[in-house]
């Protein structure tokens, strides 16, 4: 029975999940940190440092101290995670509506439609999503916006097939047979008794998807590929990767930005996991 | 006319190779089960037709065949369904458009489904899902729609204002109730029961037949009922119909077909039920299994398990006899020991 209303009492288990409730944790602090930490530092985070600034170690005016061109580590730090929660999310947004519809419209339609859609799903699923993601950004230019619909449109497929598995579960279910009898249109039924049923699932999806495409933001932005009037984690790891900020011993350069990613992933990815553990009981632990 | 007047359907559904199952020999062509084969019957305003067989005869298909919600792969071939609407004409719902389906869905004809846990939206609040159903064939104010809904739970004896819970918050009984009160919701002229107590305990099936049977009284209702338990149909029957291998066998009042059954399947299947107060013996079975739906034979399909089949049973059809009073049977013998 718990199966059949997720949306009574998701949240209220979700609280007691002690993983899931640390992981709430550090997504809202780094979502505060982006909200109001850039007005709070001292310094921009693009603003070049005088020849004497260059590399130096954590400091009392550089909290942890500056990178190989003189800026304000903890500066761009903050500055970075904007850019991250921003293009994670964004991208997230892409890919759950995307898959979601793609999932729904193969699931409902079944037959041919279903048939060509999942082909489609299929290719995206085997594409090696890095190259893709690489050529994609290269043909289309690195803005912000263009990384974000890379991200979103190589990172749907996953998703479409985990919904149509559960729209192909649901629409045997006789209350959708029900709604039809009482006269209601095929969208109508879709919008009103399909969505809703699936929506949990979607939801729990987005979640471990953000902590995906925050990685891939990272990733692209660490290669080289991302926005560079936008300060971001992956771009410091990609400056200190250049001027070789860890072999020269400048681990202030390199560990904040790694254990920033490493932090904001680990909290989509906890909550996502206490999530799936919630709608999917034969996860959940007794007692 | 009769209310409704379904006239020689035949419903088939389409199915993979045969074989395996009770396929008869291997390599059986790919083909359609013939669900429902001919089925004829009819049902007059303000009356309760018990629709009996054992599962998979058809009963389910030909009722829903009514509202055109056959499940994929379903197909009527042919026949007619006739229904009088409201106004007093007479459509025929196999020839109806999309929209017209629609308008007339719930409105004039609803549904009590079998599991009624199954068929309410777990994630909706099962006021809501009634207003629903009222909004998509009435123009009416929300406030105005709720307020029926409170009415309609009263009816059905359950509180009005539990019309905000979820399904999952009644009890089984509750949630069968609740699926009455928004078959009701539009007035229809007909309601069609699929097994409506079959998932609940006696108590609350005694329960639920109390309400059907005081409801048909104070609101003329028509329904057909369908079931395969032979000892709900005297509680609020009027007449019969038993099905056997997707056609009626036998029809008639109640008292013809359980008191003075004709047809072999009818009186096989009602020495299979013990009565209360009658002499004690063990129900008895009926030898064999129902015929292959998707290789129809030319005769009789109940043949191969009659132990009364002569020659020509196996050969010819039969068509359905009237034996008067309305009591309609579909069999070549006459009456025998």
């Amino acid at each position: 029975m718990g199966r059949d209303e997720p949306g009574t009492g998701a949240f209220a288990l979700f609280r007691r999940s002690r993983l899931g409730m640390a992981g709430l944790g550090l997504v809202l602090a780094f979502a505060a940190t982006a909200l109001v930490g850039p007005a709070l530092a001292p310094y921009e985070p693009l603003d070049f440092g005088t020849a004497a600034e260059v590399l130096r170690p954590p400091s009392r005016e550089h909290l942890l101290g500056t990178d190989d061109m003189g800026r304000d580590v903890a500066a761009a730090l903050v500055a970075g995670s904007r850019t991250s929660l921003l293009v994670g999310l964004s991208a997230t947004l892409i890919s759950m509506a995307l898959g979601s519809a793609v999932g729904i419209a193969a699931g409902w339609r079944g037959g041919l439609a279903d048939s060509i859609l999942m082909r489609l799903t299929d290719v995206f699923l085997v594409l090696p999503w890095m190259p893709l993601m690489l050529v994609l950004a290269a043909l289309l230019g690195s803005s912000l916006w263009n990384i974000v619909l890379v991200i979103g449109l190589t990172g749907w497929a996953g998703t479409a097939r985990l919904v149509r598995a559960q729209v192909l579960a649901i629409k045997e279910r006789q209350f959708i047979e029900r709604a039809r009898a009482t006269g209601a249109s095929g969208a109508r039924i879709v919008l009103r008794h399909l969505l809703p049923n699936v929506f949990p699932l979607i939801f729990a999806n987005t979640i471990l998807v953000t902590a995906v495409s925050v990685l891939s933001e990272t990733t692209l932005s660490f290669l080289g590929m991302g926005d560079s009037t936008r300060p971001s984690w992956g771009m410091m790891l990609h400056f200190a990767f250049e001027s070789g900020a860890a072999t020269s011993g400048a681990l202030w350069f390199v560990l904040p930005p790694g254990l920033c990613v490493l932090g904001l992933v680990l909290g989509f990815t906890l909550m996502g996991y206490a999530f799936d553990e919630i709608l999917n009981p034969k996860l959940r632990r007794r007692g | 006319m009769a209310l409704l007047e379904i006239r020689d359907l035949r419903v088939s559904f389409a199915c993979g190779p045969a074989g395996g199952g009770r396929g008869r020999g291997a390599g059986a062509a790919e083909g359609r089960a013939r669900a429902v084969d001919g089925a004829s019957l009819s049902v007059e305003a303000g009356e309760v037709l018990g629709l009996v067989g054992e599962s998979g005869c058809g009963k389910t298909t030909t009722a829903l065949s009514i509202l055109r919600l056959l499940p994929p792969g379903g197909r009527v071939d042919s026949g007619s369904i006739r229904f009088e609407g409201r106004d007093g004409t007479v459509r025929d719902l196999l020839a109806m458009g999309e929209a017209e389906l629609r308008a007339f869905r719930w409105k004039e004809a609803s549904v009590v489904f079998q599991g009624s846990m199954n068929a309410l939206n777990p994630v909706q609040r099962v006021g809501d899902q009634i207003v629903e159903a009222i909004e998509l064939h009435e123009e009416v104010e929300r406030e105005e729609a709720v307020r029926r809904v409170k009415r309609l739970f009263e009816r059905v004896g359950i509180e009005g204002s539990r019309a905000k819970e979820y399904p999952h918050e009644f009890s089984g009984g509750m949630r069968q109730r609740a699926m009455i009160a928004m078959a009701l919701a539009l007035g229809p002229r007909l309601v069609i029961g699929d097994e409506p107590t079959t998932a609940l305990d006696v108590m609350v099936q005694a329960q639920i037949f109390r309400l059907i049977a005081e409801l048909r009284s104070e609101l003329g209702l028509s329904m057909i009922l369908i079931t395969h338990d032979l000892s709900v149909l005297g509680e609020v029957c009027d007449r019969v119909a038993v099905m056997y291998a997707g056609t009626v066998v036998e029809s008639g009042s109640l008292g013809q077909v359980l008191e003075a059954p004709e047809h072999p399947y009818t009186r096989r299947l009602a020495a299979s039920f013990p009565r209360p107060g009658g002499e004690r013996r063990l129900p008895e079975s009926i030898p064999g299994e129902p015929p292959d739906l998707r290789r129809p034979e030319p005769g009789c399909p109940f043949a191969p398990r009659c132990g009364d089949a002569r020659e020509e049973c196996r050969e010819t059809r039969p068509a359905p006899r009237e034996l008067g009073g309305g009591h309609l049977v579909s069999c070549l013998g006459g009456r025998r020991g």
